[in-house]
């Protein structure tokens, strides 16, 4: 290619690349930038214009701090919880609803639209089912069984637990669709060949179906771990991060001293954390899973 | 002729600048079916009267309006006079971002207000320096929080008005107030309603034993008997006594008055501006008691709050918004405010007034109103107010030693307040 | 005899189990809807079917704002998040598909880097910009503006990624063909290029418009006047403010649901589309 031409190309791609990638320097790479430098220092929303440096002291608190811990002991038991349910979930109704029969398309989409609506909307609503006493509409489910009402989300012992019900709630939706799209690339002939040698449906589904979903599984468990480490919202609004400090995760730690204890030079400390780990996270799983066929 | 039109357009422009001045005035909490109709009535007559425009900012309580405020001030578009929730005030000084007013209030308004409020409205703390003793907001309004109940759920059972309750006492009518009442083995009724949200819930009873959130020494004092007594007692309410409705540890104060209304509760402990919603749904049928004395000290000491108002550095118009300052806590207006909102006034001569002992609920919390005591006015206020709910919260919550829960919040509060340079 | 009882029974068992689910899933916002045509009486119905229908509620709720700023209404709030979710998907398309397009069809310096750049801003996760990303909006004044909530997302990594992606498949005579014409990088970008990736396009638009609309935590950072606030952040007012008006409430969620729904229901095709191609191609 002409030098000439090159050098034109280079001017009109950039061009091109302009608006976008200023977005992403501005917003993106100097916030996170910034973000290290930031988390060097004491300041808060008062006196951010003129903030005190303190070296690694931030990082050295975050070592010593037990509300930090626990946040992240709530958020790795959150996850732990969440991440094989709301992925199994999905799995097994996407081998459900895999072959045609009436009202297939119905029951995908029943299942899929909590994930079209908002996590507000949601929380809010679960929020109102899961109320306390025998007024939540979860309870009187328990009443007419005769079971005893239970505090969803006043018990600390049962208060993670319930996020965790609303967030499969609202997402095992989109992992069956991930797996279902992954499902149609799996050649029929696979199984009529197997058919033929006379493997019966569930050999079918554990040789066959199971491995070829690798790819998927491992895309899925990737994201959803780390969609799962940076879970606020339903924390926000249901419980607060209570009672006590049973649901404080990770980033509803990180709001509170930020934005209500104003520490954010240690908030920005914690956010960094955050991130190391979610890179730590991923580059484990992809150690993992080494064989999968996925370029991410 | 060109140079007359330029004169008179100067004067046009000179002129609408000076009538048109314009300040801004936030407003936190207020609820737009009791007190902010009053409000903007007044600040409409002082419009009328002084010619200032005022344009009028409602932040209620849910929207956060102190951390609003911050991000106001800090984006450099802080409004001229704001109506907040004491004791966020010193927090704001302590950054330096709030006018003194020693020289803005008259002598006279100063006079009249009453002592131990306008007490607190000086800032006390060490740093920074140049605020230290300076007059730092002015009161609009305080209210203390005193016993909710039914009466006729009261009657029901057979418990006498809660009026010189000691603690037993109120443990022993709070069960009987916790029954079934249609004998399908579910409990209807439960004898006292609570939010553990709040962290002034649980500090009353820790007062009442004789505690103190703060040490003369400036430490937090939560590990003192008496400190543990009154948290422990609250505690017990919940895993001991049973007596408190599900849910309490974690709720919102307006969900338990909702179940009072709703007659799922016998009581509870509440504001004045709580007490008047309440009346609006049941009338008569609303009691207001005193809280329970503890035996040992006599006291039954409740948790008293002011909202006050204060004047950002960063107003251009400090002048017109002592003004409005001052003319909103005049006797009249305040009198007129405290009457409709269901708050107490801040002035001797406002609280005078016989509307306020003539009133059966207003007069009560009066009377509670003697034994009251104040949040602390500390800079870090919110980090220790979270940190003792936090760890009081969990323990009721699983059921753990209080007494560990309060030393691990000491020495977390004191961790902080050496690391923010209040403590050596 | 035996295989076809057997597979009857199974047909059933997965009836039942699906229909368990879906009840499961549509349950609340089936709910949600029956509270908010019912009457509000200040006590919570668990009746699936109400007794009376009433729509006091939807109006209740598009006037609830009111108390706290007379000009502001639900419809305010619905209008702020069409505004703001409008503008961040036109952005969007129109940016991410021109550096898609640049980053597909032109050799020029530095392109692997940028691609990486593109496809690293995958890897942040918003948290940790969140702050920085505050103090930034906060110095340039824009708190509390419709523009804080539109210019931190006008592209995205994913948007560029994917543009890129339909734009190789596009065959080179084609564009080799109108450059022939003696056409403009510009004209070609915008007259052949675009029209042929209708679909992406599509796609990205619903996926955008569904997430900006959802937005949550960075309008409760930086909007504070009630008129600019969008809907799913006003919905938290309300929560904040009479919890015990579930009616109201309710008609507020289902305001603030509906369309989106609506636009999910009629454009699924892409919307899943977008989805899955981000999975399994990779």
């Amino acid at each position: 290619m002409p030098k000439r031409r090159l050098w034109r190309d280079t001017l009109v791609a950039y061009l091109f690349c302009a608006p976008a990638y200023t977005v992403f320097v501005l917003f993106i790479f100097i916030p996170i930038i910034w973000a290290l430098f930031l988390s060097f220092y004491d300041f808060n929303i008062m006196t951010f214009l003129f903030p005190d440096f303190v070296g690694l002291r931030n990082y050295q608190k975050l070592l010593t701090d037990r509300y930090f811990w626990l946040a992240l002991k709530n958020t790795a038991v959150f996850s732990i919880m969440y991440v094989p349910i709301s992925i199994l979930a999905g799995l097994v109704f996407a081998l459900m609803l895999q072959e045609r029969f009436p009202g297939r398309n119905i029951f995908r989409l029943s299942i899929f639209i909590p994930s079209v609506i908002s996590m507000v909307v949601a929380s809010i609503v679960w929020m109102l089912i899961l109320s306390p006493g025998s007024s939540g509409l979860a309870n009187r489910l328990l009443a007419a069984f005769g079971l005893e009402s239970k505090g969803w989300l006043s018990d600390s012992r049962l208060a993670m637990f319930s996020i965790v019900i609303v967030m499969v709630w609202k997402d095992f939706g989109y992992n069956m669709l991930i797996y279902l799209a992954g499902l149609q690339n799996i050649p029929e002939e696979l199984y009529q060949a197997a058919e033929l040698d006379g493997a019966s449906k569930l050999q079918r589904i554990l040789k066959i179906t199971l491995p070829l979903l690798k790819p998927t599984t491992f895309f899925l468990s990737v994201t959803t771990i780390i969609g799962s480490f940076q879970i606020f919202t339903p924390i926000y609004i249901m419980t607060g991060g209570g009672p006590g400090y049973a649901t404080t995760t990770l980033v509803n730690y990180l709001y509170t001293k930020g934005f209500q204890e104003f520490e954010m030079g240690y908030a920005t400390a914690i956010s960094f954390v955050l991130f190391v780990i979610l890179l730590g996270l991923t580059i484990v799983q992809r150690r993992l899973s080494r064989d999968a066929d996925t370029v991410i | 002729m060109k140079g007359k039109l330029l004169i008179f357009l100067a004067i046009v422009l000179l002129s609408t600048s000076l009538c048109a001045k314009e300040i801004t005035f936030w407003f936190a909490g207020g609820d737009p079916t009791l007190d902010l109709p009053v409000v903007q009535r007044q600040v409409e007559e002082f419009e009328k009267e002084t010619g200032i425009k005022v344009k009028l900012v409602v932040v209620p309580w849910a929207e956060d309006p102190h951390t609003k405020l911050q991000v106001a001030i800090m984006s450099g578009k802080a409004p001229d006079l704001v109506k907040l929730g004491s004791p966020f005030e010193h927090v704001l000084a302590r950054f330096g971002v709030l006018e003194p007013l020693d020289g803005l209030i008259s002598e006279e308004l100063k006079e009249q207000l009453l002592p131990s409020v306008l007490t607190a409205s000086f800032y006390r703390s060490i740093t920074p320096k140049d605020m230290t003793g300076k007059l730092i907001s002015i009161p609009y309004f305080t209210d203390t929080r005193a016993i909710l109940y039914r009466k006729d759920i009261f009657q029901e059972r057979g418990v006498p008005e809660p009026i010189g309750w000691t603690w037993s006492e109120f443990v022993t009518y709070a069960k009987q107030l916790t029954f079934d009442r249609d004998g399908d083995g579910k409990i209807d009724v439960y004898g006292f309603g609570t939010a553990a949200n709040y962290t002034y819930q649980a500090v009353m009873y820790a007062w009442q034993a004789g505690g103190e959130l703060m040490g003369a020494d400036d430490r937090p004092a939560f590990t003192t008997d008496e400190f543990n007594e009154g948290i422990k007692f609250y505690a017990d309410l919940f895993n001991v006594h049973k007596v408190v409705q599900p849910g309490a540890i974690n709720v919102d104060l307006w969900d338990v008055r909702r179940q009072l209304a709703e007659g799922t509760i016998a009581m509870y402990i509440d504001a004045g501006d709580s007490a008047k919603e309440l009346q609006k749904i049941l009338g008569d049928n609303l009691g207001v008691g005193l809280l329970p004395t503890n035996e040992k000290t006599g006291k039954f000491t409740s948790y008293f709050g002011s909202d006050a108002l204060v004047i950002p550095k960063q107003s251009r118009n400090k002048a017109e918004a002592a003004k409005l300052l001052e003319w909103l806590v005049d006797k009249d207006r305040m009198t007129e405010y405290c009457i409709v909102s269901g708050f107490l006034p801040a002035r001797l001569d406002s609280a005078a007034d016989p509307h306020f002992s003539d009133s059966p609920v207003v007069s009560m919390y009066l009377r509670q109103l003697e034994d009251a005591h104040a949040w602390i006015a500390h800079p870090e206020a919110n980090f220790i107010a979270r940190t003792l709910r936090v760890e009081i919260q969990n323990a009721i919550s699983e059921n753990s030693d209080i007494s560990a829960a309060l030393k691990r919040a000491q020495e977390l509060v004191e961790k902080q307040l050496k690391d923010k340079g209040f403590l050596k | 005899m035996n295989k076809k009882s057997k597979k009857l029974i199974c047909g059933l068992v997965r009836y039942l189990v699906l229909i368990g689910v879906s009840l499961f899933t549509l349950m609340p916002l089936i709910w949600t809807f029956s509270t908010s045509i019912t009457p509000d009486t200040g006590i919570v119905t668990y009746k699936i079917i109400p007794k009376s229908v009433t729509l006091d509620n939807y109006q209740a709720a598009w006037d609830y704002p009111r108390l706290f700023d007379e000009n502001v209404t639900l419809g305010t709030m619905f209008l702020n998040s069409i505004l703001v979710a409008g503008a961040v998907t036109l952005a969007s398309l129109l940016f991410d598909s021109m550096a898609g397009y640049a980053l597909a069809r032109k050799q020029f310096f530095g392109k692997t880097l940028l691609f990486w750049a593109a496809l690293s801003t995958l890897m942040i996760p918003f948290y940790v910009i969140v702050i920085p990303l505050y103090l930034i909006i906060l110095r340039m004044g824009l708190i509390n503006s419709y523009t804080s909530m539109i210019i931190p997302f006008m592209s995205s990594g994913f948007g560029v990624f994917m543009f890129r992606q339909t734009f190789f498949s596009i065959p080179l005579e084609l564009e080799e063909a109108a450059r022939m014409d003696g056409a403009k990088d510009f004209y070609i970008y915008w007259k052949v290029m675009l029209p042929l990736v209708k679909p992406t396009i599509a796609t990205m638009a619903i996926m955008k418009v569904l997430w900006s609309w959802n937005m949550f935590i960075w309008p409760l950072l930086v909007i504070q006047d009630y008129s600019k606030m969008p809907i799913n952040l006003g919905l938290t007012v309300f929560r904040g403010h009479n919890i015990t008006r579930w009616g109201l409430m309710s008609a507020g969620m289902i305001i603030a649901t509906i369309p989106v729904l609506i636009l999910f229901l009629s454009l699924q095709k892409w919307y899943i589309q977008g989805l899955t191609s981000g999975a399994v191609k990779g």
